[in-house]
């Protein structure tokens, strides 16, 4: 009788009700024909799997190094849900470890950012140094020990918070939790220069630009984090157009305003990378930076010495209006300077942070001029983002429907196109209204969330 | 000049501005709030001065002993830093059609509130502290609040609503936005 009723049982599954194996999860994805399962989105146990399989094993953007430059300085920020602090070193090495004590898991620091010589939990009082070392325990012999400290099996050194890996590329700082994962430079693969572009245009580097921006956005993060991989289609085509309208001089109309379409993408050879950008049109990146951002990116000598810096990577001063991701939550948008962490909040939900660069030996007007022009743009009340965050929002209010949820959508974009490599830019590139990058990024994201070993996931 | 600290409460008065001050400048902000609220972008646009500076800082949490970074300062990343060039472009996008976040329009409620004056040594200049409540309710049941203070530089003009917007300083009581976008203006 009880294997009838199994049997049975396993005749029917309820689909939300589904077990996921490695197997159900890689069926997810299909970047052959170019099909996603929208359970990615809306599925609470695959997010819970996401927070074990690709926010505790991927390299996570958390800021800056202009963030914190003087030792002692912090930064309190996410990786996945979990709280972290971002901790310059007297060496200038920088710590990042769990926010939260190890007695009973408070946060260790409660302000947003700051210079600090310990940190004090405010539930028990434990403190610790800036290397994240337990170096304060009330009443410890008291409490703890019968006898002198550290001699009585209570010792200090075994309660740090626990430490991630750090690592930074041209200035961005990423962490991530797994000591078998391959290191930052590996995971960001063939990715680089495109990256180079934003961060390497000039000797200085780049600095933020104080202030981090903060909002709640009811959507999935994967949908924020998949556009700027790979959806330059959504910004040549409707989503953006009253920003466009925003940004024309009073004396031009939409109507006389035709947007490129001539461009690539570029679709990391591993880890889920991707970019897109227009070649040799810059209206739309005057559309959205104006003409004093568009002259200095394009023309003059900051211009020519990116050129020399970046040519032998990539022709730089053709590509306009990039959007990237670094899997799987690190975006930005080169020439426009923002960039931003995704953090994820529930399948529903995801915290955007974002910050502003500009090439550090920029003159001051030109980084002024960058900085008012990504709070007219692209931050949440930007002419242009404001009206992303509509889209996701309501992508994720359809996706409540039993029947919504159950329609494969289609990500074909380039799928029967072969030949769309452009052999000028490196790597594998397409069209730039293709979606190899999303297809990269979701067959990826399948990987990690199927296979649990670095022998079969490393690049 | 001294960058003003935020932190600090709006400085009151020695005397009270006369009533029928305080009910003009009621008035004007009852009625801009209907502008808003009906999506009259345009003659919202009338009411700022053309070198209005319409800023909103971005909020940070710290403990009382580091209040004084709370503000992220001017010059710096922030919600809204805007001149009249870009209020009217962002009006000119949103009367497009095409500005998806507001497009089918909000439901918006402007409430103003907690109006104190203080008089400057010029006649025609004045500053204003106000408390601002923001409903917003969109498509079918998407519902946000957004609160907060507004300090302004008002100047008394003979036309229009009688007063213009020399600056706004909006002070949102939140560090993480939690409404899915800021299209809402204040």
């Amino acid at each position: 009788m009880k294997n009838i009723i199994k049997n049975e049982t396993e005749e029917t599954p309820l689909k939300w009700v589904e077990q996921w194996t490695p197997e159900k999860i890689k069926g997810l994805v299909d970047q052959d024909v170019g099909l996603l399962d929208p359970r990615i989105f809306t599925d609470q146990e695959l997010y819970e799997i996401e927070l074990e399989k690709v926010f505790s094993r991927s390299w996570l953007l958390l800021g800056h190094e202009g963030h914190i430059p003087n030792a002692g300085d912090y930064l309190t920020t996410y990786m996945g849900e979990d709280p972290v602090i971002v901790v310059r070193q007297k060496d200038k090495s920088i710590k990042v470890f769990l926010n939260q004590c190890r007695h009973r898991g408070m946060r260790i620091e409660r302000s947003d950012f700051g210079n600090a010589k310990s940190f004090t939990c405010t539930y028990h009082g434990w403190a610790y140094d800036t290397a994240g070392n337990l170096v304060n325990v009330p009443y410890e012999k008291e409490a703890f020990c019968d006898q002198k400290e550290g001699d009585c099996g209570f010792d200090k050194a075994d309660w740090g918070p626990l430490q991630a890996r750090v690592d930074t590329y041209k200035g961005l700082v990423f962490a991530n939790w797994d000591a078998e994962a391959p290191d930052l430079l590996t995971y960001l693969s063939d990715a680089t220069p495109y990256m180079d572009v934003m961060l390497d245009r000039t000797e200085a580097g780049t600095e933020v630009i104080t202030g981090m921006q903060k909002t709640v956005i009811p959507c999935n993060w994967k949908f924020a984090a998949e556009q700027f991989c790979s959806d330059m289609y959504h910004a040549g085509t409707m989503s953006h157009l009253s920003g466009v309208v925003s940004s024309l001089p009073p004396e031009v109309d939409l109507s006389d305003v035709k947007l490129p379409s001539v461009g690539n993408q570029f679709r990391a050879k591993w880890g889920g990378h991707g970019s897109g950008w227009f070649n040799d049109d810059f209206s739309l990146l005057t559309a959205i930076m104006g003409p004093k951002i568009t002259d200095y990116w394009t023309k003059g000598p900051a211009a020519e010495r990116a050129q020399e810096r970046l040519g032998d990577r990539l022709p730089a001063q053709r590509m306009v209006a990039q959007h990237m991701t670094v899997f799987p939550t690190c975006s930005f948008l080169p020439g426009i300077n923002t960039i931003r962490t995704w953090h994820p909040r529930g399948p529903n939900e995801v915290e955007v942070w974002s910050f502003i660069l500009v090439d550090a030996d920029a003159p001051d007007d030109i980084k002024d001029e960058f900085r008012r022009k990504n709070i007219f743009t692209f931050n949440q009340g930007g002419t242009y983002e404001q009206d992303d965050g509509e889209n996701w929002s309501e992508v994720q209010n359809v996706l409540r429907g039993h029947m919504a949820r159950s329609t494969a959508f289609c990500a074909q974009m380039g799928a029967g196109i072969p030949n769309r490599n452009n052999p000028e830019f490196p790597g594998k590139t397409a069209y730039v209204y293709a979606e190899e990058a999303a297809r990269g990024f979701y067959y990826h994201w399948s990987r990690m969330m199927s296979e649990d070993s670095w022998d079969t996931l490393k690049p | 000049m001294k960058p003003l600290d935020l932190t600090q409460p709006f400085e009151w008065p020695d005397k009270n501005v006369s009533v029928e001050l305080q009910h003009e400048v009621e008035q004007f902000y009852f009625r801009e709030s209907q502008l808003l609220d009906h999506q009259k972008y345009e003659s919202w646009l009338d009411l700022m001065d053309k070198d209005v500076h319409y800023w909103m800082p971005i909020r940070t949490n710290h403990t009382t002993r580091n209040k004084s970074r709370t503000y992220i300062p001017e010059g710096c990343n922030a919600h809204f830093d805007e001149n009249y060039d870009m209020l009217r472009a962002r009006v000119r996008g949103r009367i497009s059609g095409l500005n998806w976040s507001e497009d089918p329009p909000s439901r918006s409620r402007h409430i103003v509130n907690n109006v104190i004056i203080r008089e400057s040594d010029k006649p025609d200049i004045i500053e204003v502290s106000s408390a601002f409540l923001c409903y917003r309710n969109r498509l079918e049941r998407m519902t946000d609040i957004y609160v907060g203070e507004r300090r302004d530089t008002l100047k008394r003009v003979s036309s229009g609503l009688g007063f213009i917007i020399c600056s706004r300083t909006i002070l949102i009581d939140q560090s993480t936005i939690t409404a899915n976008n800021i299209s809402q203006l204040f």
